[in-house]
């Protein structure tokens, strides 16, 4: 029985000190990213900026601005847009270019100027599997 | 050939419901015919989507572009090395792909078996060709890559070909990288044939150990291919994606962690039940979750649940891997709960402090390790439930439980072999460990020493030490025994001794390999970057070293045109070597793809990528990562192959036996 | 193209069905204690000689090795008791005496005559010795 209740005790302390863990990582709020579109966040207001959020929206075509090593650009979904003040150091994606109808995931914070600081850029390539073939030659 | 193909495809389907059927009724009658009619209905399986591959294959092979699956995934232009491979570039391509592996696993299991296993047998043929059943579906009549390119002219069909096709994803264009998907794919099929032998077993009842002697080299095989494809996969995305990382908890690269999680958790776990007889339903709930898991991490990739830089586009098969996961999970867990009188423990634990409760607590980590893991990538989806917020959860959070767990385990690979079964007294305990604890305490001092003061690079430099002593002392300690008797030199006693227990062996030469690999992980510690704009001649500096910038030039092929920036890495004044990043443009598929080049060595990786470049092409943006220990992991991972390797060997005593008891035969005679 | 697909579908499966058609026997499974009981003691060897692996790399005191082997050992000795129970001759005896007369109690079968001019056995129902051809 003595042994039992060893077993049962390490087993606890185990447990809990994950699920402690795991609760303690939730708590820090840079680690959790809400995933919203670009009206969603206009919608969000004020509690916007206190987020770390993940935003989605397409590339305004022509809008990159590239200055040294900084670079700017707008995101829009309908009628709303954002703009994008990239601020992270990873190499930005491949399909990301002011030719390409590509649409964006940006992951940062919202400043006070209303300008999103985006950390990190992952860029989704409008699909070339979905492509239409129907306007080839045959 | 696209006909040929499709009809053979086809053919999989009738085939695999005609082995599942006659299995089922064999099972419950027991005649032989029936059973050979199963084994034959695998074999045929397995002829058949053979030859739907090859057909594929052809097709691939000669540009078919009236096919869109050839259309989409290749060009005229790709090498023909590239086409042969897009067979799993694409998802229909994989999926066949997936089915085949299937097939074979059938087939081999069928044969090894012919003579072996009566009862099992038809229960497992019948539960892998339903597994069959359910993928022929797929790929035959959802997800079909002999579909052909129609449009629609007035009120019919046409069907028309492209001249070119799309080409093939840039990202795979990496000659070594392009084998990690099949890798991965063999990982994830074969966890179904230790799930057939159990669920076998289940329904006979026949639940003594012979399952887990028919299934050990199979799931042993199929953890080895698991974590060749895990690793396979960082490195894909360390070469190919640019970040300078090679694990991100992106949630395809979790989907593939999770089963081989469970699967280790199964290896260690099944020790105990051959030695003791204990955790049986243990044991079962750990190979059908390894299995429900391997089909979850297919259905994440595939499904468009999730999204990743690994995973193919939403291709509409969700709710039938959804209904199939279901039904699969409610049938399993049922029968086990069914079962369950029979799987009553022949023994109880004795002591705290010995392997069985080793192997115990090293369950419940992989355990927890499992349902965070699982928690955390499914988190969007369950914080969505519940708040209408989609929450997704960072690789800090994920480090931040995984990083105590992944030490705790490594610390247990270095504790657990030195308990004795049973029972294992504070005395001997100080003997074993006392050096091996020294060891790494002066490690941290002289780490401490040289500025180290990061806690968790210090815990695990101390715990990498401290297992690698203890494994090494196992070597020496047991090799010493052995020819203190045999009079061998030290050498050929190790190889004799292990040899004699490859499993043993084989399992400390993967614990070493996991030692390795830590020391690169915790290499993550020091990586350090830089980013900078240079025109030729510019120079910059990271850590002690210098780049300059010596050319920036233009480069065309067929199939794509290039920059390539000239990077020369000095370090005071004496050249190291010259790194050339590209850009490339790839025509068929219209997409840019960044080329890194790397400079590696054991201590640290230089990774440098060409990350932007004006418009003139007169000036590039560069970005250095230096990554301490890298290399680390991949030599970790050939060391797990080795050892995985090693332990499906046959023990040489068992063969010696044999002949001595041959010799001694013929010598009666 | 598309008919030699057909073809080779079809003949495989003819092929995988053939069995079918075939005359047919059962196996029959058994669930035997004395492969149970060889199991288990193939485990208890399994313990002792990892015991004594365990010992060797010094990581049991004497005196719990010695404890630990002797309960294995002896467990050991009440499985091979309990195999060698189930194949113990006079068991064997036992077991064929009591068909012996089980056998005896349901023969109907009646006695085969002798010929009485040469001594040679015959069928029951014979009229003439199939050795030497007198009647019976």
């Amino acid at each position: 029985m003595n042994n039992r209740y060893k077993f049962i005790v390490g087993t606890i302390v185990i447990i809990s000190a994950v699920i402690v863990l795991a609760v303690q990582g939730l708590q820090d709020d840079s680690t959790m990213s809400y995933s919203k579109t670009v009206s969603e966040v206009q919608m969000l207001g004020e509690r916007a900026k206190s987020l770390s959020l993940k935003v989605n929206g397409n590339l305004k075509k022509g809008s990159i601005i590239r200055n040294n090593l900084d670079l700017a650009f707008i995101i829009t979904e309908g009628n709303s847009e954002l703009q994008i003040h990239y601020i992270g150091k990873d190499p930005i994606p491949d399909t990301f270019n002011n030719d390409m109808d590509a649409e964006v995931v940006v992951s940062g914070r919202l400043a006070a100027n209303g300008v999103f600081n985006a950390e990190r850029i992952q860029a989704k390539c409008a699909s070339k599997y979905e492509a239409d073939y129907t306007s080839e030659p045959i | 050939m696209a006909d040929l193909g499709n009809i053979l495809l086809f053919f999989l389907f009738p085939a695999s419901v005609f082995t599942a059927l006659t299995a089922l009724v064999a099972g419950i009658t027991k005649r032989r015919g029936l059973l050979e009619a199963a084994r034959r209905g695998a074999y045929v399986a397995f002829g058949v989507t053979t030859l739907a591959v090859l057909a594929l294959e052809y097709l691939l092979i000669t540009s078919d572009f009236s096919i869109e699956y050839v259309a989409s995934n290749t060009n005229l232009a790709l090498p023909f090395f590239y086409k042969i491979v897009a067979l799993w570039a694409g998802h229909n391509g994989s999926l066949l792909l997936w089915t085949w592996i299937i097939t074979v696993f059938s087939a081999m299991v069928a044969y090894q078996n012919r003579h072996k296993n009566n009862d099992l047998m038809p229960y497992v043929i019948f539960i892998m060709a339903a597994t069959m059943v359910f993928f022929s579906t797929l790929s035959f009549f959802i997800s079909n890559p002999f579909d052909t390119l129609y449009q629609e002219l007035g009120n019919q069909l046409q069907e028309f070909a492209v001249r070119d096709g799309r080409g093939l994803n840039p990202l795979l264009q990496h000659p070594a990288m392009v084998i990690h998907p099949p890798i991965l794919f063999i990982g994830y099929v074969g966890t179904v044939v230790p799930f057939a032998f159990a669920i076998a077993a289940l329904i006979t009842g026949k639940l003594d150990s012979d399952w887990t002697h028919t299934t050990r080299r199979w799931a042993l095989t199929t953890w080895g291919f698991l974590a060749a494809g895990i690793v396979l996969g960082g490195k894909w995305a360390y070469v190919e994606l640019g970040w300078g990382g090679y694990w991100s908890w992106d949630p395809v690269e979790n989907a593939s962690l999770l089963p081989w999680l469970t699967a280790t958790a199964y290896l260690h776990s099944v020790m105990i039940q051959e030695r003791k007889g204990m955790l049986k339903v243990w044991n079962m709930s750990l190979v059908i979750s390894t299995y429900l898991l391997a089909v979850f991490g297919t259905f994440l990739t595939r499904s468009g649940v999730v999204s990743s830089v690994h995973a193919f586009s939403n291709s509409g098969l969700g709710p039938a891997f959804a209904i199939f996961l279901t039904i699969a999970t409610i049938f399993s867990f049922a029968l086990l709960l069914y079962r369950r009188k029979l799987l009553k423990p022949d023994e109880e634990m004795q002591s705290l402090v010995s392997r069985e409760s080793s192997f115990l607590f090293n369950n419940l980590l992989f355990l927890l390790a499992t349902i965070a893991v699982l928690w955390g990538t499914l988190f969007p989806a369950i914080s969505e439930l519940f708040s209408g917020d989609q929450i997704t959860v960072g690789p800090p959070w994920f480090n931040n439980i995984m990083i105590p767990i992944g030490l705790a385990l490594l610390l247990l690979t270095g504790v657990g072999p030195l308990l004795a079964w049973r029972h294992t007294s504070v005395e001997t305990m100080k003997r074993s460990f006392g050096w091996p604890i020294l060891g790494s305490i002066i490690l941290v001092g002289i780490l401490v020493g040289f500025g180290i003061r990061d806690g968790w690079s210090l815990g695990s430099f101390a715990i990498s030490m401290f297992v690698m002593w203890t494994i090494v002392v196992e070597f020496v300690k047991g090799a010493r025994i052995r020819s203190r008797h045999s009079g061998e030199n030290l050498f050929k006693a190790v190889y004799m001794l292990s040899r004699k227990n490859t499993r043993r062996y084989g399992g400390y030469i993967i614990h070493a390999s996991m030692v390795v690999m830590f020391i690169g992980f915790t290499g993550n510690a020091f990586n350090s970057e830089t980013r900078a704009e240079v025109g030729e001649g510019d120079f910059f500096n990271l850590g002690p070293y210098t780049f300059t910038a010596t050319q920036i030039h233009h480069s065309e092929n067929e199939n794509y045109s290039a920059e390539t920036l000239e990077l020369k890495m000095s370090r005071n004044n004496r050249i190291i070597t010259t790194l050339r990043p590209e850009k490339r443009y790839y025509y068929a598929s219209e997409q840019p793809s960044t080329e890194v080049d790397i400079y590696s060595t054991m201590r640290e990786d230089i990774y440098t990528v060409l990350s932007g470049m004006s418009n003139d092409g007169e000036r590039v943006i560069v970005q250095v990562y230096r990554n301490p220990f890298v290399k680390m992991v991949w030599l970790g991972s050939f060391i797990l192959v080795f050892g995985t390797l090693f332990a499906m060997l046959p023990n040489l005593r068992e063969s010696k036996t044999k002949n001595a008891v041959k010799s001694a035969a013929q010598g009666s005679q | 193209m598309s008919y030699l697909a057909y073809l080779i579908g079809i003949l495989l499966l003819g092929w995988a069905s053939m069995p079918l058609f075939k005359k047919d026997s059962t196996w029959i499974s058994l669930f035997m204690e004395t492969e149970e009981l060889e199991n288990k003691k193939q485990r208890v060897y399994g313990n002792i000689a990892d015991l004594e692996f365990d010992y060797a790399m010094g990581r049991l005191s004497e005196s719990d090795f010695s404890a630990i082997r002797q309960s294995f050992v002896s467990e050991a000795g009440r499985v091979i008791q309990k195999i060698e129970d189930q194949k113990s001759p006079a068991l064997m005896d036992r077991i064929n005496q009591d068909l012996g007369k089980l056998g005896k109690k349901n023969s109907k079968q009646p006695k085969k005559q002798s010929c009485l001019n040469c001594g040679s056995e015959n069928l029951p129902e014979a009229k003439f010795c199939m050795k030497c051809g007198k009647e019976l």
